[in-house]
């Protein structure tokens, strides 16, 4: 039986948009964060910088996908409050002409953003580098972030609030049970015949979203989860799932 | 100029009566509204608008001197065809010129593309979307324009106008002073930042703005890196003898400060100063009791 060291803490704010990817100008929202969403906002808590421009880096600078790489970090995610979605336009510069349209604004594009509102997620993470798990901890308890962390886009800046470190173990389902799952799931997770014990009452959904992505901004690997939209579990036939005492079972992505 | 060592944290309220606090380009320029709670909403763009329009009329940030505003609107320019080619001379020319020119891109951040470099800087200071703190409803209102439709027709157009008869706005932000140390944010000019805040939002007569008065800027310094966060979510009001929806002025409503004052004094030892302005008109409540404020340092121990 694994076992392993788990960080709980619950990010939350106003707003939030999580980009899709296939979405540029009309931007729609993933209705979680990514895993490299959650590998930015936690780079932010402690202190990474981002790169210069894509692909480059400041000197000594470890990016923030290399940092809560697939290999060393792993994202549990939990919808704690209902979804909710809503549009809210915005109006951007319109840049595509010449660059003097930066200083001199005389066009605007109005750009319609699909945002989360009163966004509350709970967060569970495994760091297999003791250091930077133990840092991250700190910072989190004592909320002594080191730049703003935000959900998605600047303006929507992030409370972050710790909750728990766990120490918590892998449970193989080889019975082929119903497991009562409060994360997100990824699909391929699942046992193929007869996947999910489906409720009437509840709101399931599914998402293709970034798992994996590298330093130059390239996703190795795309998954489908599955989420219920009004953070009520799911009764999922999964191969492997952990449980964390006082909070439930959970299935990292 | 050294840039700013300590992280901020402000609140900053102001009221708005009879305008249309920002419009929504996608409705009709109807006020931003969030139909769920019946409130109208500001972008945290309008409000850094209001400040860098102030620094620009205000402050001498014209272009000349080295001071300077980069994201510019067409209507500040004055000088016309010499005016445009200066600045895409300094357009052209390194990010530690357009640093110290320009304070808006050290205070709210910036991405361009420059000639022979490029400029991402996240910017020190964060708003978010600004919300009321009560349910407001918006009224439409039929206006005749000066002019017709096309020359030589008798009558004026006619146009419609939405508003909100009176609101409250909130504003959360935060300096982050290590996001400063790239773009060289000094004291001076987070100053300059505040004061935008509250004489930008007073000088802001245009049609549509005008009935807009600053109420209230708190603006709490840690000693360390920490903030509290959601200041504005904190704040309850509470009216008197009239629902929320008929609120048309400070005098209509208290705001009770508990979980604000509670938890400024839970992380006092992390606070290094919490200065207040406001309005002597605005009622302030702690634990039920009415409290004066004099604007200055808050000395959080005398309160409650």
């Amino acid at each position: 039986m694994k076992s392993a060291k788990i960080l709980v803490f619950k990010i939350s704010g106003e707003y939030a948009h999580f980009r899709k990817f296939n979405t540029t100008s009309s931007p729609l929202t993933y209705p979680i964060p990514t895993p490299p969403a959650l590998a930015g906002l936690l780079g932010a808590i402690l202190g990474i910088e981002r790169e210069i421009t894509p692909g480059k880096f400041n000197e000594g600078i470890v990016p923030v996908n290399e940092v809560f790489g697939n290999n060393k970090a792993s994202f549990a995610i939990q919808i704690v409050k209902p979804l909710k979605k809503v549009n809210i336009g915005f109006n951007l510069l319109d840049t595509d002409k010449s660059a003097s349209s930066f200083f001199n604004i005389t066009n605007r594009t109005q750009i319609e953003f699909e945002m989360l509102k009163d966004a509350i997620f709970r967060i569970f993470l495994i760091h297999r580098e003791d250091s930077t798990f133990k840092e991250l901890e700190a910072r989190i308890v004592d909320k002594k972030h080191h730049f703003t962390p935000y959900l998605g886009i600047s303006q929507c800046t992030a409370n972050v609030e710790y909750e728990a470190t766990i120490n918590a173990h892998k449970i193989e389902n080889q019975a082929g049970d119903f497991v009562s799952i409060i994360s997100a799931i990824k699909l391929g997770q699942l046992n193929e015949e007869k996947p999910i014990n489906f409720d009437q009452n509840t709101s399931y959904a599914t998402e293709t979203m970034p798992i994996v992505m590298t330093k130059d901004r390239i996703v190795e690997e795309y998954s489908e989860v599955i989420m219920e939209q009004n953070g009520k579990s799911i009764n999922a036939n999964i191969q492997s799932y952990w449980s964390i005492p006082d909070f439930g079972n959970i299935s990292f992505l | 100029m050294s840039a700013l060592q300590n992280r901020t944290e402000l609140l900053f309220l102001y009221e708005v009566e009879n305008t249309n606090p920002n419009g929504d380009p996608l409705n009709e320029n109807r006020p931003r509204f969030d139909s769920e709670e019946s409130k109208v909403l500001v972008s945290d763009v309008r409000l850094k608008r209001t400040i860098r329009d102030y620094w620009f009329e205000y402050k001498g940030y014209n272009g000349e001197n080295g001071k300077d505003i980069f994201v510019r609107e067409t209507k500040y320019e004055k000088g016309g065809l010499n005016d445009a080619k200066e600045r895409a001379k300094a357009f052209s020319e390194k990010k530690e010129v357009v640093l110290e020119k320009c304070i808006d891109i050290r205070v709210f951040g910036g991405v361009l593309p420059l000639k022979n470099d490029s400029l991402t800087f996240t910017g020190p200071t964060q708003f978010q979307m600004g919300k009321s703190l009560h349910p407001v409803e918006v009224i439409t209102e039929q206006g005749t324009g000066a002019f017709a439709s096309t020359a030589g027709k008798g009558q004026a157009t006619f146009r419609t106008e939405y508003k909100v008869p009176y609101a409250v706005i909130g504003f959360n932000g935060i300096i982050n002073e290590k996001a400063a140390q790239y773009t060289l944010m000094s004291d001076e000019d987070k100053k300059l930042l505040l004061e935008g805040v509250w004489e930008g939002t007073k000088n802001l007569i245009s049609r549509s703005k005008f009935g807009q008065s600053p109420v209230l800027l708190l603006s709490i310094t840690y000693k360390e890196p920490f903030y509290i966060g959601g200041l504005r979510q904190r704040l309850k009001l509470e009216t008197k003898d009239k629902n929320d929806l008929q609120i048309r002025s400070l005098e209509d409503f208290s705001l009770a400060l508990d979980d604000l004052i509670d938890e400024l004094k839970t992380y006092q030892e992390k606070i290094d100063t919490v200065e207040i302005k406001l309005d002597k008109r605005l009622n302030l409540t702690y634990k039920e009791n009415t409290i004066l404020l004099e604007n200055g340092k808050l000395a959080l121990n005398e309160i409650g």
